[in-house]
């Protein structure tokens, strides 16, 4: 029996399949015959906590012990399938050394390579006013979406033109983005390196269509769930049209409205392709009385894009307070913020638990973390911000590792750790040692760095530990001996790389008691994903012959000081645990495509265009570079252009979808702040505001 | 006056008509042009010819005059049972073009996040950019430097050289950005001409590549590339520009005279689909113009040409005595009638629009004119009239304690002597009569004090002093006054505190202050509450730098002037961030505090800007230039010499310098662009005669001081002074009296 069920968010289809999931088991399925598909790792993680609150297998007789089902996401898989099949498919894909092991690149050396490989002809994008981490990061997502859709490199110029409108001369540029992909294609080929893009195409193209493969995946995978199948791309759909004329169940789940990873490559058209191969369709919904906002939602939705017209009334939903308006006439941000602040308060007073409450906003900036923990500590309230990846270096461990590294990593020139100043070795120290604040660690550093411009050495001032507290002076004599005894090390060939380095550091000071990492969950994944970056650029690089050995930690730390943007393909990293007493801070996306539903919503910033802008980069293009638009420029006789009225309704369409989404996903009650300026003083009256307006 | 008691004149009822169409309107300082534009708004959107998915576009020139006008239009629609904020959008011209690029930087070539490369303190790009050529061509940068200039001015000369070279950057780049060429397409052009050409145009080529290459890399735009990315994105895609066209309904524009050819087509596209253009502005008030790229010939020649667009003009002010109205009406009868140079006639100042008087019933009648209301007074040296203007500008006030008084200089550097003279004239325990608005005034000083202070503490948050710094710039900001140095009984327990103990307490309840020195209650009470506000922005330090400014802002301040201010600041120093990987707090606390000292300008083009209103018995010390917009019940207009305010084309000018031989390497580049960039227009070869050239540019710049004397006169409302000082002092031999207005220092 194979099933398609539609519903809106929170209708309980994911619950449906939890539970399916576990009937399976209960009902005697092999656990390795099945697999469940999410969109997300956090969705994922739902699944992996309904298998662990299942009965134990003893509970019931027919339950089999065979292995674990298959839980993740497409990425995870054909990262996992490629790697395993890789001496299948890397003659044919072109491979340059089919007996060595590929390596799977990360953003950060993705777009190093690319930077190496392209910088002599930049000067090709000289009219364009893009910072060069940008521009990189552009020229790879074109190969990325590329790969999600299903079509090939040298088809990228003729997609973008065909969405412009404007001077021939860009044109030319889209050709020079197109050939600029294609030599990074060849250089990742020739040395057995698989980025995002590279992955996906060498598993579409070439592991999918292989006899071993589909003879692998049909006798594997009998029993088949898919959860957010609209966000999912094209070559996702592919795989799983593959499986279902062979298995023997699958339940395909799709949430409507949906498609909020539009820009990650998702693709809801492609998805509902799959209805016509399941045995049926059915749609899901709650009541509607259980969902207290869902007519506001729907309300708004229809203003957006209509012509205003001058309403005698307020809306119900205002008159009855389940929306409220924050600071709708103020001026200022940070105002904003602090209305919000004192909003939640009241909330939490009147006895709304804070895990029940979510604050969204187009973007989060850290300002709006801080000043949210700032006025909510104080009454015990906390913030669990949840953010799209960032740049490595925007979080203090990262940065504390980083200036460590600088003070003791002996390959670097003296001039690296003389240029470390007292303020950042004060906020590294700071991070380092537990309880230590920033004003004794300022004590701290400005006297050491005083007896020493290039190392961390042990201070021996008794006025100065009397000062800040003696506790403190073992800690930072264990750091500095640490990095002494580390900058001893004489020959080249003891030298531990950096990325080893920093796990030893780490693991032998850093995650000890009375060190600032002890038991800090969050920091130890940073310090894993450092460490783990560190060693991919190193194992990446260093046999491609771009870059001399030597040089490698140098660069390394030059790269992720530059802050490279984590490009939006990547996996989200691992979340905050959930935490009873913290409100949830999320940018709209973010919060729309993770496993939330709040009691209260607050949304920020409803005049920022932020709402309704997609991300407008010169240089890739969200809707030519899909499947779809593919087959419309195949049609004879007609020359295909994305004009500016799609584009105007395509926006409408998401932030309809945007408003609907978030509406489904509030169960009480919900709070719509405003500010005349933004953040960087920028007045802004975007789409939502003008459907707000119509609306209220 | 209140928006409730305004009654529309005659004039301003027939503008307040406007339906649609083209429109130019001349106003002359003080005929209530800004609330004629609000009452055009509330009257359109009244009528109901808005459409329905559109709106009104009213563009002006500063921020201020948004929040001005918004303020009034909505009192207006409030006042007729309106929605107050529905129908109409003011913004800037360049709020309007971030806002095109915002909705489209795809089609503007830029990426989404782009920051703003602003003119405000401490602007980092060009002057980068003037090393960077200078490290390369040294020996060639050197030489123009006249052989003759002895040993001992080398130096001197060397400054002056470089700062010239910087201005030289500056005009180059903003005039080839305002005709929409990229550096390559400049440096192409100049390759292509046949005639030899100024070495300072080929220099400025060569600085703009460079400049432009350092925006590029960090993603930056300048407020030029803004207007020319805006336009490029309406260019690049015709529906998007049509789409914008139906949004923005009606445009009206506030300032038109200061409006650049650039920032016009933009105005241009987006009305050529309905026509719906109103411009208002006065061509006499343009002074903008060496500044920006502004050329007021279109407003005042070009524009009304076009088909179908109708003048009106908005002449009745009721601001100055009737003496001041003559005097300002005769200056521009005399400049299109019978100014020496013929040139400079059709350019300097329009008697088309001359300003009349209110009439009897005006319920905003002008003051009386009064015996002696306009006097010239020649001194003998500068010293002496900066001292006799402080001095009587000093007994005015103090005789009338509720009249307001300004001192207006062409140049800070006169105007700071005038300062000077202030110090040593007050009595003993006398207050502060006056207020100085040169560089940046005194609330700007006092805002980037508190800023500067509390970025000092979290640099170093360990030490005593940054908290009793902090203490004096927060009480500075309270009473409004410059910060007093003098240290109390907090300040000296702040110094021996031990302030990580404080900030943080320990745990261990280790005590912060030293046990010997005796403390009262309320005294613990202010530190514990000081420490508290302090402790937060350590807390903060690691935001970005913009963000840790705000943070800060809006814990201490609370007046909208100060915190624009604040936000002003926080946009350069996120600028400055992106730039410079090292700059950190103490960077951030320096530069700071340097503006705060006044050792670094925090620009604004007028006080205006700043929010500032004059004060009734404080005198206001500032230039010309800023003074624009504002009013003063009496006005000293110093330094109206013929140096100042020439008038012979063929006479030394002031900007030529005397190290380079008397050129000046800005005007020769900018004025052969010109030539070059027409002729290209015009299909014809470009005629470089330099010397035609030169004498070009100084017709312009003869033309542009005319207005600003005219701007100057029209800031009385009661009273004149005029002055000069008949030596130039240093031995630079006699200066006579602008020409402009000799007669009413020969016939005295």
């Amino acid at each position: 029996m194979k099933r398609y069920e539609v519903g809106h968010a929170g209708a309980g289809k994911t619950t449906r399949l939890a539970n399916q999931l576990v009937a399976w088991l209960e009902a005697g399925v092999r656990p390795d015959r099945i697999l469940v598909l999410t969109a997300s790792r956090a969705a994922a993680k739902t699944f992996r906590a309904a298998l662990a609150a299942a009965p134990p297998p003893g509970a019931s007789a027919a339950r089999q012990v065979r292995g674990e089902p298959t839980i993740g996401t497409f990425y995870s898989l054909t990262r996992n399938h490629v790697g395993v099949f890789f001496p299948l498919i890397a003659g044919p894909a072109g491979f340059g050394d089919v007996r060595r092991e590929p390596i799977f690149l990360d953003i950060e050396v993705a777009q190093y390579l690319m930077a190496r490989l392209v910088a002599p002809q930049l000067a090709a994008f000289a009219d364009l006013n893009l910072p060069r981490p940008r521009l990189l990061g552009q020229l790879l997502d074109n190969a990325h979406k590329s790969a999600l859709a299903g079509f090939p490199l040298d088809e990228i110029a003729t997609r973008l033109g065909s969405a412009w409108a404007g001077d021939d001369a860009r044109l030319k540029v889209y050709r020079r983005a197109q050939d600029m992909a294609g030599t990074f294609r060849a250089f990742c080929l020739a040395h057995n390196l698989l980025d995002f893009s590279l992955q996906h195409e060498v598993f579409a193209r070439y592991l999918l269509p292989e006899a071993a493969y589909a003879r692998f995946i049909a006798d594997r995978y009998r029993h088949v769930l898919v959860d957010n199948v609209e966000e999912m791309p094209p070559i996702a759909h592919d795989f799983v049209a593959r499986l279902l004329p062979t298995c023997e169940d699958a339940v395909l789940v799709e949430d409507d409205p949906g498609g909020y990873r539009l820009f990650l490559g998702a693709d809801p058209a492609s998805a509902r392709a799959l209805r016509a191969q399941c045995d049926g369709v059915e749609t899901l919904a709650r009541p509607y009385e259980q969902r207290p906002l869902a007519g506001f939602g729907q309300r708004l939705a229809g203003a957006v894009g209509a012509t205003p017209v001058r309403r005698d009334t307020r809306d119900e939903a205002l008159r009855d307070g389940r929306v409220t308006l924050l600071n709708p006439r103020g001026k200022y941000w940070v105002s904003m913020v602090r209305a919000v602040a004192d909003a939640i308060i009241g909330e939490v007073e009147r006895g709304t638990p804070p895990a029940e409450i979510a604050v969204v906003a187009p973007y989060v900036e850290d300002v709006l973390r801080f000043e949210l923990e700032e006025a909510l500590r104080e009454r015990g309230i906390g913030v669990r911000a949840v953010r799209p990846s960032r740049p490595l270096i925007d979080h203090p461990v990262t940065r504390a590792c980083v200036t460590f590294a600088r003070l003791g990593y002996p390959s670097l020139a003296p001039a690296v750790s003389a240029d470390v100043r007292e303020h950042e070795l004060a906020r590294a120290l700071s991070v380092a040692i537990d309880g230590l604040d920033l004003a004794r660690a300022k004590v701290i550093a400005d006297v050491s760095r005083h007896a020493s411009s290039e190392r961390l050495v042990p201070v021996s001032d008794p006025k100065m530990w009397e000062r800040v507290g003696v506790r403190f002076r073992e800690r930072v004599d264990a750091i500095a001996a640490w990095l002494e005894a580390a900058r001893a090390v004489p020959a080249d060939d003891d030298l531990p790389p950096l990325d080893v380095w920093w796990q030893l550091l780490f693991g032998q000071v850093l995650s000890q008691p009375g060190f600032g990492l002890a038991a800090d969950r969050e920091a130890a994944n940073v310090v894993d994903k450092l460490v783990r970056s560190a060693r991919l650029f190193r194992e990446a690089v260093q046999d491609s012959g771009i870059t001399a050995r030597g040089q490698l930690p140098a660069d390394y730390l030059a790269l992720i000081t530059e802050g490279v943007m984590a490009a939006q393909f990547v996996p989200e990293g691992a979340r905050d645990v959930d935490d009873a007493t913290s409100v949830l801070l999320a940018p709209v996306y973010t919060y729309l495509t993770g496993e939330h539903r709040s009691r209260v919503q607050l949304w920020l910033d409803v005049n920022a265009t932020g709402w309704y802008d997609r991300l407008y980069q010169a240089l890739t293009h969200p809707y030519t570079l899909t499947r779809h638009w593919g087959a419309v420029l195949a049609r004879p006789g007609v020359r295909a252009t994305w004009t500016e009225a799609d584009e105007t309704l395509a926006r409408q369409d998401m932030l309809r979808r945007v408003v609907i989404g978030l509406c489904d996903r509030c169960d009480g009650r919900l709070y719509l702040a405003s500010s005349q300026l933004g953040l960087k003083g920028q007045e802004e009256a975007g789409e939502l505001a003008r459907a707000l307006q119509r609306t209220l | 006056m209140t928006v409730q008691t305004f009654r529309l004149r005659p004039e301003q009822e027939a503008i307040a008509a406007y339906a649609g169409g083209l429109l130019r309107v001349s106003a002359v300082p003080g005929s209530g042009k800004t609330q004629t534009l609000a009452a055009l708004v509330a009257r359109l959107l009244k009528d109901g010819r808005v459409p329905p998915e559109g709106e009104i576009l009213i563009v002006t020139f500063t921020n201020s005059a948004v929040d001005n006008i918004r303020a009034r239009v909505r009192g207006l629609l409030t006042e007729q049972g309106a929605l107050g904020d529905v129908g109409y959008r003011v913004v800037t011209l360049h709020g309007l073009a971030y806002l095109i690029i915002r909705e489209r930087p795809d089609l503007a070539g830029t990426d989404p996040d782009f920051a703003m490369d602003d003119e405000g303190g401490g602007q980092q790009t060009l002057p980068e950019a003037v090393r960077w050529y200078r490290a390369r061509n040294d020996a060639y940068w050197r030489s123009f430097i006249a052989n003759d200039t002895a040993a001992r001015s080398r130096d001197k000369a060397e400054k002056g050289w470089a700062n010239d070279t910087e201005k030289l950057a500056r005009d180059v780049i903003r005039q080839a950005k305002n005709l929409r060429w990229s550096s390559a397409r400049l440096k192409a052009v100049l390759e292509a001409q046949r005639e030899p050409l100024s070495p300072f145009l080929t220099m400025g080529a060569a600085l703009y590549a460079r400049y432009e290459e350092l925006l590029r890399d960090a993603g930056r735009l300048d407020f030029d590339d803004l207007i020319v990315r805006a336009v490029l994105a309406l260019d690049n895609d015709e529906a998007f520009r049509q789409r914008l066209g139906r949004r923005f309904a009606f445009i009206l524009e506030d300032e038109a005279q200061d409006s650049t050819p650039l920032q016009e087509e933009i105005l241009s596209r987006l009305s050529r689909d309905h026509g719906n253009w109103a411009r208002v502005g006065d061509p006499n008030q343009a002074i903008m113009t060496t500044f920006t790229a502004s050329s007021v010939r279109f407003f005042r020649e070009e524009f009304p040409r076009r088909p179908g667009v109708r003048d009106l003009p908005l002449s009745v002010s009721g601001r100055s005595a009737p003496a001041i109205i003559a005097l300002a009406n005769r200056l521009a009868a005399w400049s299109e009638g019978a100014h020496p140079e013929i040139e400079v006639r059709a350019r300097a100042l329009s008697a088309q629009t001359l300003i009349r008087p209110t009439d009897e019933n005006d319920p905003q009648r002008n003051p009386p004119d009064q015996p002696g209301a306009i006097q010239a007074i020649a001194f003998p040296d500068e010293e002496t009239q900066a001292k006799r203007v402080a001095e009587g500008a000093l007994e005015y006030v103090r005789q009338n304690p509720d009249r307001t008084c300004a001192t207006l200089a062409p140049t800070n550097r006169f105007g700071q002597l005038i300062v000077d003279a202030f110090e040593g004239l007050l009595k003993p325990g006398e207050p502060t009569r006056y207020e100085d608005h040169l560089n940046n005034s005194v609330g700007v000083r006092n805002v980037a004090d508190v800023l500067a202070s509390a970025v000092a503490v979290c640099a170093s948050p360990q030490r005593g002093q940054g908290l009793s710094d902090l203490r004096k710039a927060l009480r500075a900001l309270a009473d409004g006054a410059p910060r007093k140095p003098k240290n109390d009984h907090v300040d000296t327990l702040l110094h021996s505190a031990l302030v990580e103990r404080l900030l943080f307490p320990s745990p261990l309840g280790e005590p912060p202050l030293p046990g010997k020195v005796p403390v009262t209650e309320p005294e613990l009470r202010e530190i514990s509450a000081l420490s508290r506000r302090a402790a937060k922005w350590v807390r903060a330090s690691a935001l970005p730098i913009d963000q840790l400014l705000l943070t800060i802002a809006h814990d201490t301040l609370t007046e909208e002037a100060d915190l624009a201010i604040a936000h002003s600041l926080a946009v350069t120093a996120r600028r400055e961030a992106a730039q410079n990987p090292v700059w950190d707090l103490p960077q951030l606390s320096a530069q700071l505090t340097d503006i705060a000292r006044n050792k670094q300008r925090y620009l604004s083009r007028s006080l205006l800007e700043s929010g500032f209103v004059p004060r009734p018995g404080i005198i206001t010390v500032t230039t010309l230039h800023k003074a624009k917009g504002l009013e003063w019940d009496r006005v000293y207009l110093t330094c109206l010499d013929a140096n100042e305010f020439p008038h012979d084309a063929d006479a030394q000018f002031r900007g030529e310098a005397w190290y380079l031989g008397g050129r000046d390497p800005a005007l020769e580049a900018r004025v052969q662009l010109e030539e070059i960039a027409t002729a290209l227009r015009e299909g014809r070869e470009p005629a470089l005669d330099a010397r035609a050239l030169a004498r070009a540019g100084r017709i312009e710049y003869i033309a542009e001081r005319l207005r600003l004397l005219y701007v100057g006169v029209t800031r009385a409302r009661r009273e004149l002074r005029l002055s000069y000082a008949s030596e130039r002092g240093q031995g630079r031999g006699r200066n006579v009296p602008a020409l402009a207005l000799a007669d009413l220092w020969s016939n005295r």
